[in-house]
This record gives structure tokens, C-alpha cells and sequence, in this order.
């Protein structure tokens, strides 16, 4: 707790606005966060299941997107192949790009649940024989000071280039009302898909992904609590299958 | 080299002093076991505001971070991850391997080191098939360990053998490791596994040769299988061998189809009559062969010409391996129930494609493409940072000054990827030190089949990560699965001569860059 405080104060003197906002902010949200996380623990573990309850519903769609990803990538190779035959290009540019877009829309719901899971891979040579409160402490830490502000800043920096995707004018415009679809970002090659939703979809991802990274800062905080009981600790003893 | 460091770093201009801080401090960072993928993140981000503290970095550059990731994202290269890990999760699951290993350890037991040398001919199958490690070497782990230590074999070889042959996934054509070094190095795919198939088949020459040799002078290690082990219970009936030449000459006439569709027909009937006269001459353990090596080799020529004939681009190649590994999947059911009424009692035919194997296979190609996209994402920040505060710079003038010029650096890197390889596992290295070695590249003059070169000797490299221990995923996925009188360090030690083979490999291939560029010309056609 002091050295939350130490940190926020060091932020408060040095933070640099430009990147993220005020740093020192969210560092005294977090400390502020702690705070309630004493108070009251009961509120902050439902609102981390409603969070990994979104989690869950993404991720979900995510494990059925790779079929997906599958069917249109055939239908595409069949489509070629009758082509020839029947001497007409069958194949037409929009399943071309709906093909990568499914793969893209995969990866981006799927991110937060990818960080619930664990899938993202760790080296544990030290790392396996920490105690569970060692691991939630650099969890924790990490999490709140370096790379939850990682994602906010992404998200800065998302909101405006989704929102031009969208159609927005750079003069803070939308030529078409809240119709958005009339003025998205086309390909810019002809029979494409528009690119404008998919450009939207990487902004959505990453609140989503920050969503869980939230989530995941209550939980390592319940185990350096002691309050096991809502952190819901499972062990991961096999490592991460990469293949 | 030491000497050359610590001067650089005394004369070091304040950012380039951040960004080697920041590659160090990343380094330490993932060894206390945060995650790679946010530890990317964090250390860029940390270093991002000390950059713009110090005056050294501008955030308004980190505008382009969005326009890289699209790019990743509409990437066609990657494009091949989803699909040939969904590829080989359905192989995984469709019961080849096992009959692959039954009938071809039967075939070579004969032999001293027979059954070993079995298991890495049905590795590079599996290999050329999938490029899915886990999978090869779990399922051999579970049946070929058992029976070769039924056998008497020397521990160290057997679990050698097994891991070695099975992440040649990673290094024959389909492979996760090359369609990665592909997109991190600017080659076109199709280059690349076309070069790194003489490669792969050369170091699955010498594992064979490796285990057949050491058996034959010291035949207590690898003994071969006694008469009576080497014969199946049961015999084929005729009209089980009609169905089975029949649905056979079918898969080969259709994949006949992606190459001249007017002798299609014909090639049907020619192999129809070929397979019945071998399957009604033969034995049950002949038709285990023929059942087991026709469809896999079919499904290898059959996502190779997708893309040779120009039916499909190599990403969407992995399409047509998906649909040949369902079509494989049910063929093996069918070849199952037919055999297994014919008395084999080797088998048990069980229908595979149960909607919990269907949702698996789904469920592991997302974890895949999460964890390569994430660590994509975090590191194109980490090396956005690290090339704006001139750390690629610095690092390719250090890589470029070592001497010898071409070969000097990649002797350097080679190295370095070794060193990073006895911890580090391929998708970390391919995404820290590749994005570093591409300016050196650049200045150097590599030219695109120099570049080949250098993606396959990084991928034999690589291989040799995944081996080597103590850390290393091959080595975890046998643990998991071998017996308990097999012990730890026997697996270990057994790593040790297939890494001096690799080691061995590496070095030819270094010396001589013939072997690849005729690899990538002969099958490529460029």
C-alpha cells in the first residue's frame, strides 16, 4: 500500500500528459480502486464476473470463428477452380477480403479471452516455482502500472482512427448522421468490402481486451488479499501447447 | 565483442543508450515469467514515457501503431495460421498416425533400430502433412515409447527419436515456424517451404541414418522386433479389399483432378486396378500400409498442387488441407469398420468427428492465433520503440561491422539464436530478434534467395529450440505423456545427439547455400 502511494506520488510528479492522459491519474485510480477493493470486495468481484461474463461470450464466438475462417477460404479456392472451367472468373474480391476479416474478427474478440485463459505464453523457469501470491504481486504490478496504461493509450489512439474509419470527417464531421454504414472507409481497391467495420471492431477489441485485464488486476488483488476465495485461482501445471 | 559493447555504450547517444536499456530490460522482464506478449508491451510503454520525458521520443509517432496492426491483420500470410492449425488439429484426431506407426513400424522392424527409424518416417509424413508438433509427438509418445521399450530399446534413443522426428513439423513444409519467418522477413511463402523441403528432408535423412547406424553398432540399443510381433491377426476379404482399392483410387482421382482433369479418369481406373491386385496379393499388414501411407501422401500432393497449379494461394492452401483432413478422417473410420469385420484385431473403429472433437479443434486454432496475434501486436510496439529511439540502427551497424560480411552475420545471428533457444521457445524469438536482423539484412544486400537461406537455417535453429533442454515444448509434450520408469533425464540426454545432428545440418546448410536455393528453385519453378 505505501509503496502504491510512492509510485502515485512519482507519477503525479513526472507523468508524461501526452501519452496516455495524466499518468498520475490512473495511478490514483488504482490507488483509489485498491481502496474500494477493501472496502468492498463483494461489489468488485461481481463486477469482474459481469466483465468475464462478456469475456466469455466473445471468446465463444472466437472458438467457432476458425470453421469460419475455413469455409470461406474454400468456397474461394472451389470458386477459382470452376473458374477455369467454365471460363469466367467466379471469384469475386469481397470473399477475397471476407476471408481475412473473419481471421481478423476472430483475433480481436477473441484477445480477452485469450488473456482469461492464459494462452498468452510465459517463461517459467523461475516463474513455476513462485507462490501464488509471488505470481499475483508481479501480476498485479505489472498489470496496473505498465500495461493497462499500454492499452489505454492504444485505445486514445484507436478511438480516432476507428471513428475516420466510421466515416468521420478530420473536421469533426459525420456527413451522413448517425448512418454511419452510408460513409465508412471503402477498400481501396474496387469489389472489396468496406474496411470501415473491421477498423471499428480492432477499437472494440481492445476495450474489450482492457475490460479483461481489469478483471484480471481484481483478481491477482483478492490473492495478494488473501481472499482466495474470490479470485478463483486455477493452476496451469502443463505448460501452453504451441504447435 | 565484450570490449566493442562496453565502448559502444560509453559513446552511446543518450536515446540509443534507452533503447538497448529497453531491450534489457524486457529480456529480464519475461524471465521472471510476466507474460512475453505484455512484457512487450509494458517495457515500450515505460520506455515511451521516458522517452518523451527526456525529449528523446515524440508519442505523436506512436499514430502509426494502428495502420501497422490493420496491415498485420489484412496480412494473407497470416492467414495461414487458422487454417493449418485447424489442419492439424483434425489430423490429431483422425487416428492416421496410430495407423501410420502400427503398419510402418511393422515394415522396418525387421531391422536393428527399425522401429526407430519408423517413427521418423512417419514424423516427416506427419510433418509434411500437418506441421503441428504436439500432436506427432503425443501420439507417438503413447504408442511408439511403450513398444520400444517393450522391445528393449535404450531409453535415451527412444525418446530421442520421437521428439526429434516429431518437431520436424516445424521445419518440413506446412510449418507455423516458416509461414512466420515469411511474413517477419518480407519472403513470399511459397518460396520458403518450397526451400525448406530438401532441408527437412536432409535432416530427416540423418535421424534415420542416426538410428539405424548406433543400432547396428551397438544392437543392445535399438533390437530389432521379433517374427512373431511383425504379423497382423485377420486377412482382408475380396470385397473389403474392392471397397478399399475403390475409395482409394477415388481420392487419388480426385486430387488427379487438380492436375489434369481430362486423365483423371483414367488414373482412377489404372490405380483402382493397381491397389486390387496389391490389396487381394497381400495380407492384412499390407493393407494396413497401403490404407495408411496412399491417403496421407494424397493429402500432401494434394495441398501442394492447390498451390503449384495455382488453385489456391498458399494461405488458402491450408483450406484444402483442412477439407482433406476431414475427408481422411472418415475414409479411416470407414477402412476401420470394414477391417475390424475381417477379423483385424488391431483396430477399434470409433467415429472421430464427434461435435466435442469439431469444437477442440476450433477451441485450439483460436488459442494459436490469439497467442501469435498478441505477441504480433505488443512487439510491432516494442519494435516501432525500439526503432525510434535508433536501436535498429545501432544494432544493424554492430551486426553489419563484425566481418566476414554475409557469413559473418550469419554466423553472428545463428548464435545468438542458439543462445536465446535454450530458454526462449521459436514464436518469442521470431518476434525479438528477426525484426533486428532485417535492417542488417538490408544493408548487407541480402538478395530474396539469400533471404530464403537465411529464414531456413533460422528455422533448423529453431528446431533445435524446441529440443533442447531444459526448456523446450517437444520435451514437455513427451514428459506428459511417456511412462513413468522413463526418466526425466533420459529424455534429456536423448535430446542431445539429435540437437548434434541439427547442429551438424545447420552447418552444411550454412556452408553450402546451394542445396537451399535448389530446393527453392526445383519446387517453386522460379
Amino acid at each position: 500500500m505505501a509503496g502504491f502511494t510512492c509510485l502515485s506520488l512519482v507519477a503525479t510528479a513526472t507523468g508524461s500528459e501526452r501519452l496516455i492522459g495524466n499518468l498520475a491519474v490512473w495511478h490514483w485510480a488504482a490507488l483509489l480502486a485498491l481502496l474500494v477493493l477493501n472496502a468492498r470486495p463483494a461489489a468488485l468481484h461481481r463486477f469482474r464476473l459481469g466483465i468475464e461474463k462478456i469475456t466469455s461470450a466473445t471468446g465463444s464466438v472466437a472458438r467457432w470463428m476458425g470453421w469460419l475462417v475455413f469455409l470461406v477460404s474454400f468456397v474461394n479456392v472451389v470458386a477459382r477452380y470452376t473458374g477455369r472451367y467454365v471460363e469466367r472468373d467466379i471469384i469475386i474480391g469481397q470473399m477475397m477480403t471476407l476471408a481475412w476479416m473473419t481471421f481478423a474478427f476472430m483475433f480481436l474478440i477473441g484477445m480477452n479471452y485469450g488473456v482469461r485463459e492464459g494462452v498468452n505464453p510465459r517463461i517459467d523457469f523461475w516463474w513455476a516455482n513462485f507462490s501464488r501470491r509471488r505470481k499475483a504481486w508481479l501480476d498485479f504490478v505489472m498489470h496496473t502500472f505498465f500495461f493497462l496504461p499500454f492499452i489505454i493509450a492504444a485505445n486514445r489512439i484507436l478511438w480516432p482512427y476507428s471513428r475516420i474509419g466510421l466515416g468521420r470527417k478530420r473536421s469533426g464531421t459525420w456527413p451522413t448522421g448517425w448512418r454511419f454504414w452510408q460513409s465508412w472507409e471503402q477498400h481501396p481497391d474496387a469489389d472489396q468490402l468496406p474496411v470501415g467495420p473491421i477498423k471499428a471492431v480492432l477499437l472494440i477489441g481492445f476495450l474489450l481486451f482492457g475490460l479483461q485485464v481489469l478483471a484480471e488486476i481484481i483478481k491477482t488483488g483478492f490473492t495478494i488479499m488473501g481472499r482466495e476465495d474470490l479470485a478463483d485461482v486455477h493452476e496451469q501445471d502443463a505448460p501452453m501447447r504451441i504447435e | 565483442m565484450g570490449g566493442t559493447l562496453v565502448l559502444g555504450i560509453l559513446g552511446m547517444e543518450l536515446n540509443v543508450f534507452l533503447a538497448m536499456s529497453m531491450f534489457l530490460v524486457f529480456m529480464l522482464l519475461i524471465l521472471t515469467g510476466y507474460n512475453v506478449a505484455f512484457s512487450f508491451a509494458s517495457t515500450a510503454l515505460a520506455f515511451a514515457v521516458i522517452g518523451d520525458l527526456t525529449g528523446t521520443f515524440d508519442p505523436l509517432t506512436m499514430n502509426v501503431l494502428p495502420g501497422r496492426w490493420y496491415v498485420a491483420l489484412s496480412d494473407q500470410t497470416l492467414l495461414a495460421v487458422p487454417l493449418f492449425v485447424l489442419m492439424g488439429a483434425i489430423l490429431e484426431k483422425s487416428g492416421l498416425a496410430e495407423r501410420l506407426l502400427t503398419a510402418i513400424g511393422m515394415l522396418m522392424g525387421s531391422l536393428r533400430g527399425g522401429v526407430a527409424a519408423a517413427v521418423v518416417v512417419v514424423g516427416t509424413l506427419m510433418a509434411a502433412a500437418t506441421g503441428v508438433v504436439a500432436a506427432t509427438v503425443i501420439v507417438m509418445g503413447l504408442l511408439s515409447l511403450p513398444a520400444m521399450l517393450k522391445l528393449g530399446y535404450d531409453h535415451k534413443l527412444a525418446t530421442g527419436v520421437i521428439i526429434a522426428s516429431g518437431t520436424l513439423a516445424q521445419l518440413v513444409p506446412p510449418s507455423l515456424v516458416l509461414i512466420l519467418l515469411a511474413q517477419q522477413l518480407g519472403v513470399g511463402i511459397l518460396g520458403l517451404f518450397a526451400g525448406a523441403l530438401i532441408p527437412g528432408l536432409m535432416c530427416s535423412a540423418l535421424y534415420i541414418a542416426y538410428a539405424l547406424g548406433i543400432s547396428h553398432l551397438r544392437p543392445e540399443m535399438g533390437p530389432a522386433m521379433p517374427k512373431e510381433q511383425r504379423t497382423l491377426v485377420g486377412r482382408p476379404s475380396r470385397k473389403t479389399a474392392v471397397k478399399i482399392a475403390l475409395a482409394l483410387a477415388l481420392l487419388i482421382g480426385a486430387v488427379s483432378l487438380l492436375l489434369s482433369p481430362g486423365s483423371a479418369l483414367v488414373v482412377t481406373l489404372v490405380t483402382f486396378s493397381v491397389l486390387l491386385a496389391i490389396l487381394l496379393t497381400g495380407g492384412m499388414l499390407t493393407t494396413e500400409i497401403v490404407v495408411s501411407v496412399v491417403p496421407v501422401l494424397m493429402l500432401i500432393v494434394g495441398v501442394l498442387m492447390s498451390i503449384f497449379q495455382g488453385v489456391a494461394t498458399p494461405s488458402e492452401s491450408g483450406a484444402v488441407g483442412v477439407f482433406g483432413a476431414l475427408i481422411l478422417t472418415c475414409l479411416n473410420w470407414y477402412f476401420d469398420r470394414l477391417l475390424s469385420r475381417d477379423g483385424a484385431q488391431h483396430i477399434t473403429p470409433r467415429w472421430r468427428l464427434t461435435l466435442s472433437a469439431i469444437h477442440a479443434a476450433g477451441t485450439s486454432t483460436a488459442n494459436i492465433v490469439v497467442l501469435v496475434m498478441t505477441l504480433l501486436f505488443c512487439s510491432s510496439f516494442f519494435s516501432l520503440m525500439f526503432f525510434q529511439l535508433g536501436g535498429s540502427d545501432q544494432m544493424s551497424d554492430w551486426l553489419t561491422s563484425v566481418g566476414g560480411g554475409k557469413f559473418g552475420f550469419v554466423a553472428v545471428a545463428m548464435v545468438a539464436v542458439f543462445l536465446l533457444g535454450i530458454n526462449l521457445e521459436f514464436i518469442e524469438i521470431t518476434f525479438i530478434v528477426v525484426p533486428i536482423f532485417v535492417p542488417a539484412m538490408q544493408e548487407l544486400g541480402f538478395s530474396s534467395v539469400e533471404k530464403i537461406w537465411f529464414a531456413v537455417l533460422m528455422a533448423v535453429n529453431l528446431n533445435m529450440a524446441f529440443i533442447s533442454p531444459p526448456v523446450g515444448f517437444s520435451l514437455f509434450y513427451l514428459q506428459s505423456v511417456a511412462p513413468p520408469e522413463v526418466k526425466t533425464s533420459d529424455i534429456h540426454l536423448g535430446a542431445l545427439p539429435f540437437m548434434a545432428l541439427q547442429t551438424f545440418a545447420l552447418v552444411v546448410l550454412a556452408v553450402f547455400p546451394g542445396i537451399t536455393e535448389f530446393s527453392f528453385r526445383f519446387f517453386s519453378g522460379a
